[in-house]
């Protein structure tokens, strides 16, 4: 008959999922507890005319465990709290490095990590300085404060070697006022850790853009030729260059097309700046200059 | 006053009495306390109970296999157990009736009426 089977699968799924709950306890134990619980449940199931009345399970494993006088279910079935959870890690945790030392190549490994944890130190310093120097005065240096002579900027300096040395201290259990002060270094090396690509992304890319720029100052004279500033008076203006007599001329104009002043251009001696060997019958001074008339596209003889 | 904590103090003694009066298998001596009035009693609290009392000495146990269905386990007191019971109904006789005493009910003449108030009361 299906209901009878079925009563009995439910009366059997009840029992077993009882047992689950009584899985913490040595098996003998379990079999003393639940032996003819079938019976039971099927006589009472006849009577409920169903097994919908038995309830939860666990709570009736926990009425039988506690009449019985078991101890209460193990830590295990239950939710860890803080400082169980926090054995367990550290148990985990030492479980796998004792593992991982189990053979020579790891036990190398684990030496080394070890004996780098001063380079870890200095580099949470590092990532927090520059996390700060982000968040706090907006400014992105590259690996080290230095301004743009190379001399080291005094309070990002200061404040860079404040917290390489407080991270250095932190890793050597130093300084350490309370517990709140572990929690804010487990917090400070996870940011950290987040923290690196990033931080040393922007540290090379802000290295690369310093260096590119110092070596162009450099080798170029161009950006040290005075550039020509628009005249208040006549804004906006066009600025052209031209090239007169092997000279390189420059040509302001007027938003309406007509010349405002015109000149050589010169470099930072004051020279005209020449782009052509001089020749013979010119005068090296003043070299007269005709300009066009209009605004040239591309300036030529 | 919840019955249920009452209960638990005396369902040591009830389990004994039931089984001395006959030996029976789990939901059957369920059914017998809940016959006497302990309609709250629980089938898991008796199992237990059964299960803490036969480990204590108190009861002894045998099997008897079922044609239809799974095999039942019935429970018999023995002398330890006994000994036991006459221990329990002399402390809960002195105890009841201190009690009794103290809130100023009727003194009980016998033990039967007082378990029933007390356990089975609502």
């Amino acid at each position: 008959m299906i209901t009878a089977d079925s009563t009995r699968e439910a009366v059997h799924s009840f029992a077993q999922s009882v047992r689950d709950a009584l899985a913490d306890l040595p098996a003998d134990e379990i079999d003393e507890l639940t032996d003819g619980l079938e019976a039971d449940l099927a006589e009472r199931a006849d009577e409920l005319g169903g097994t919908d009345g038995f309830g939860d399970p666990v709570a009736y494993a926990d009425e039988l465990r506690a009449s019985a006088g078991l101890p209460d279910r193990a830590a295990a079935g239950r939710r860890a709290t803080p400082p169980e959870l926090r054995a367990l890690v550290v148990a985990r945790g030492r479980a796998a490095a004792s593992a991982v030392r189990g053979n020579p190549f790891g036990a190398w490994l684990i030496d080394l990590l070890v004996s780098l944890r001063p380079v870890w130190w200095v580099l949470r310093g590092w990532v927090v300085w520059q996390l700060c120097g982000a968040l706090f005065f907006h400014q992105l240096y590259a690996f080290l404060p230095l301004n743009a002579g190379l001399a080291p900027d005094p309070v990002p300096a200061a404040l860079l070697l404040a917290l390489v040395l407080f991270s250095v201290q932190w890793g050597r259990g130093r300084w350490m006022p309370g517990r709140w002060a572990r929690g804010l270094l487990i917090a400070l090396s996870a940011v950290s850790i987040l923290a690196i690509p990033f931080v040393l992304a922007w540290a090379i890319n802000a290295s690369w853009s310093a260096g590119y720029a110092q070596s162009s100052t450099d080798v170029s004279m161009a950006e040290k030729i005075p550039m020509p500033t628009p005249t208040p008076t006549a804004a906006p203006t066009h600025v052209a260059y031209g090239i007169e007599g092997g000279y390189v001329h420059e040509y302001t104009y007027a938003a309406d097309g007509t010349l405002v002043s015109t000149g050589p251009v010169r470099d930072e001696y004051g020279n005209p700046l020449r782009v052509a060997p001089e020749p013979a019958a010119t005068p090296a001074a003043t070299p007269a200059a005709t300009p066009p008339a209009t605004p040239p596209a591309t300036p030529s003889k | 006053m919840d019955s249920t904590q009452l209960l638990k103090g005396v369902l040591d003694m009830a389990v004994l009495a039931v089984v001395h009066d006959e030996d029976g298998y789990g939901y059957d001596i369920v059914r017998r306390l809940r016959d006497s009035g302990l309609e709250g009693v629980g089938d898991a609290s008796v199992y237990g109970t059964l299960r803490r009392l036969y480990a204590a000495g108190a009861l002894s146990t045998y099997v008897v296999p079922s044609e239809d269905g799974p095999h039942r386990k019935y429970y018999g007191i023995n002398a330890e157990g006994r000994a036991l019971l006459t221990r329990q109904k002399a402390t809960w006789s002195q105890f009841s009736a201190t009690v009794s005493e103290l809130v100023g009910t009727a003194t009980a003449p016998t033990l039967a009426p007082i378990q029933t108030r007390a356990i089975g009361a609502k």
